[in-house]
Order: C-alpha cells, then sequence, then structure tokens
C-alpha cells in the first residue's frame, strides 16, 4: 500500500518535473531566428512608382572572409525571395520604368556554432546583419533603408545548419518589409 | 523514493530558475550621454573658424518596459542623443565652439531614422543605430552637408552584477559612440575640403 502511495506521489512529481522540462527544452531550443527589421522611407518618396528593381552583388562590410560564398548566397536570396513576390529583380520590365536599386551590405555576421549552443545555450550564436540601402537609379539618391539583424543563439543541436538558414531568413525579412514598404506608399 | 526526491530537487530548481528569469530587473535603464560619447583626438587648431549649433534632434524613442522584451526596452531618446552630439562635437574641436542655443553660424541636425536591438548570445547584444545628419549654413539657410550614417555594437553584459537590459544599455551607447565617430571623421572630412 505505501509502495502505491509512494509510487503515485513519484509520478506525480515525475510529471511535472516532465513538464517543467519541456517548457525549459522549449525556451531554450527554440532555434528560432530573433529581431526585427528597420526601414526607413524619404518624407514624400513613394516606392510604389518603381516598376523594376535592380540588385546589386551584396558586399561584405565585414572585413572578415568566410567559408563560404556568404555575400553571394545572400544576393541570390534576394533575387530569389523577391522574383517570388512578383518583382521582376533580375532585370525585364519595360524600357523607362522607374528603377528601384537595392545596394546590400553584410555588415556583420558569424556562423556560431550548434554544440555550442547545445553544451551552452545563448553561447555560440549564429548572427548577420544586414544593410540595404534603396537608391533611385535615375537620380541616384538614396530612397530608404532596410537593416535586417537576425540572431539564433538558442536551438542547440536543433540548429545545425542555422549558418546558412539565417540568410534565407534575412533574404526574406528583407522582400518582405520592401514588399510592405512598396504597398504602402500605394495611392 | 530515491526517483521522487529527485524529481522535486529538478522541480525546485527549475522553479527558482523560472522565477529569476520573470522577475530579473523590471526597470528599463535609460542610456547615458557621457556614455555615448567617443574618445577622438582633439585638433590643436578647429578645422572650421565658424560656430555649430545643434539644432533639432528628432526620430529618438523613450525607453520603457514593453512585452517585447529586454531587447525593446533600452531605446535612444532625442534629449540624451542631443546631448551626446553636443559633447562629442565640442570635445572633437571641429568648430570654434558647439552650443545647444540659436547662435551658431552653421546648424546641425539629426533624425534618428532607425534603431533596433537583439540578443545574440545568453547577456549579449547588438544594436544598431541609422541617423541621418544634416549641416545647414544657418545665414541663406542652404544645406550644405546630408549623410545617412548607421553604426552597430555588441556588449556583454556581466554575470550577477548586470541585467539583460544592462547589456542592452551598453550596446546602444556603443553604436551611439560608433555613429558620433563616424560622424565626426566625415565632417572633419567636409570642412577640410571646403575650407574658407
Amino acid at each position: 500500500m505505501t509502495k502505491t502511495v509512494v509510487g503515485i506521489e513519484g509520478g506525480k512529481f515525475m510529471r511535472k518535473a516532465l513538464v517543467l522540462f519541456w517548457l525549459f527544452l522549449l525556451v531554450f531550443t527554440g532555434g528560432c531566428a530573433t529581431g526585427k527589421p528597420m526601414a526607413w522611407v524619404e518624407k514624400g518618396t513613394s516606392l510604389s512608382r518603381y516598376r523594376q528593381l535592380e540588385v546589386m552583388p551584396v558586399s561584405n562590410d565585414t572585413g572578415k572572409e568566410y567559408d563560404f560564398d556568404v555575400v553571394g548566397t545572400l544576393t541570390e536570396k534576394i533575387r530569389s525571395q523577391l522574383t517570388d513576390k512578383g518583382y521582376g529583380a533580375r532585370g525585364g520590365g519595360a524600357a523607362g520604368d522607374a528603377v528601384l536599386v537595392l545596394k546590400g551590405r553584410l555588415t556583420a555576421y558569424e556562423p556560431g556554432s550548434a554544440a555550442k549552443r547545445w553544451l551552452a545555450p545563448g553561447h555560440g550564436a549564429t548572427h548577420c546583419t544586414v544593410r540595404v540601402s534603396l537608391i533611385d537609379k535615375e537620380s541616384g539618391k538614396s530612397v530608404g533603408e532596410i537593416i535586417v539583424a537576425k540572431a539564433i543563439s538558442e536551438g542547440g543541436l536543433f540548429s545545425i545548419g542555422a549558418d546558412k538558414s539565417i540568410l534565407e531568413v534575412v533574404a526574406s525579412d528583407i522582400a518582405e518589409t520592401l514588399d510592405n514598404k512598396m504597398k504602402e506608399s500605394r495611392p | 523514493m530515491t526517483c521522487a526526491k529527485a524529481c522535486r530537487g529538478m522541480v525546485r530548481v527549475l522553479r527558482f530558475a523560472a522565477v529569476a528569469a520573470l522577475t530579473t530587473a523590471c526597470v528599463a535603464p535609460v542610456v547615458r550621454p557621457e556614455n555615448m560619447v567617443p574618445s577622438i583626438a582633439r585638433p590643436n587648431v578647429p578645422v572650421s573658424a565658424r560656430t555649430l549649433e545643434i539644432a533639432r534632434v528628432t526620430g529618438g524613442e523613450k525607453s520603457g518596459v514593453t512585452g517585447g522584451g529586454p531587447h525593446e526596452w533600452v531605446r535612444i531618446d532625442d534629449d540624451n542623443f542631443r546631448e551626446a552630439v553636443l559633447r562629442s562635437l565640442q570635445q572633437a574641436g571641429l568648430f570654434k565652439d558647439v552650443m545647444k542655443d540659436e547662435a551658431g553660424d552653421y546648424a546641425l541636425t539629426a533624425e534618428i531614422t532607425s534603431q533596433g536591438t537583439n540578443r545574440v548570445g545568453f547577456i549579449t547584444y547588438t544594436a544598431q543605430l541609422l541617423v541621418m545628419y544634416a549641416l545647414v549654413d544657418k545665414k541663406d539657410n542652404k544645406e550644405l552637408w546630408r549623410e545617412h550614417i548607421f553604426s552597430q555594437h555588441t556588449a556583454d553584459g556581466q554575470y550577477f552584477s548586470e541585467s539583460f537590459e544592462g547589456a542592452s544599455r551598453k550596446a546602444n551607447e556603443g553604436a551611439v559612440r560608433e555613429n558620433l565617430s563616424q560622424l565626426i571623421g566625415r565632417l572633419a572630412s567636409f570642412l577640410e575640403g571646403n575650407r574658407k
């Protein structure tokens, strides 16, 4: 009888412990990229007049070298995300259309380490910051800026490959932010 | 029995961790102008013989506790940023004098167009700052120079002595220092190129 009571108590505590452990895991193994995009558009400028986008190759302003072509991958991903949203990011469009040039700069990138994140949550973070200047091709003037800074600081082994997947997230945020700004300025 | 004891211990530890995480300092610290001034060597002679007024600073945000988390609590506000610009340019010695009132030959305006902070480690934050500066000649109200300056800074918080928002404050102050350092460099180049 006593044995059964202890068993029930043990079971209750085990359940509590598992729930808390699950919550703990949820918090520390989310593996989600965090950071909201920032955007600025020159007062009185309407981005909706641009019919064509020209994505220039992203430059590496970090002063560091990486194991793979980070800026090349990023450029391709931005182009691809914009094409998916229906923008002529690789050229095309009619002659005489207003062209918006996207000049991207990689200002920070750390590939991080999933193993470090697993062993010590918060350490070995993967992070990436890209600044995109929106330039009117005709005048050469800057009409806007988009800054996307993303970080993956948790997730442990679930976040393996974050060094590459973060670029996809950053490119997606750039395309989404630009799309919203273009829609916002539509009459 | 041993299992139940172990579980009890684990529950206590997790409960303590959850309470500690939830009660970490609930007051957002404000950025301090004295921490936002870059250390730059002052030239012996001012680059410009004219005076500068730090006119308008706009676009800043007030710090405050929100549901977004510590990375959103610390913000760069107009007043502290203006004070930091004033102190930095006074220290830089580019102009004969730098003041806050309306007596300058030139006026410098600053618009904080974007600011953000994100967590990149357990107690490590990176802050980004984008500011549009403009220099106006007050004699004819002509804009002489205008530039958008971007900066970012990563700061680690001290375990046990600083909370998450303490690290966020340090990152934001560092981003301002870096921004003002770039401003001084670019203004110096502009003034050198237009020395009269």
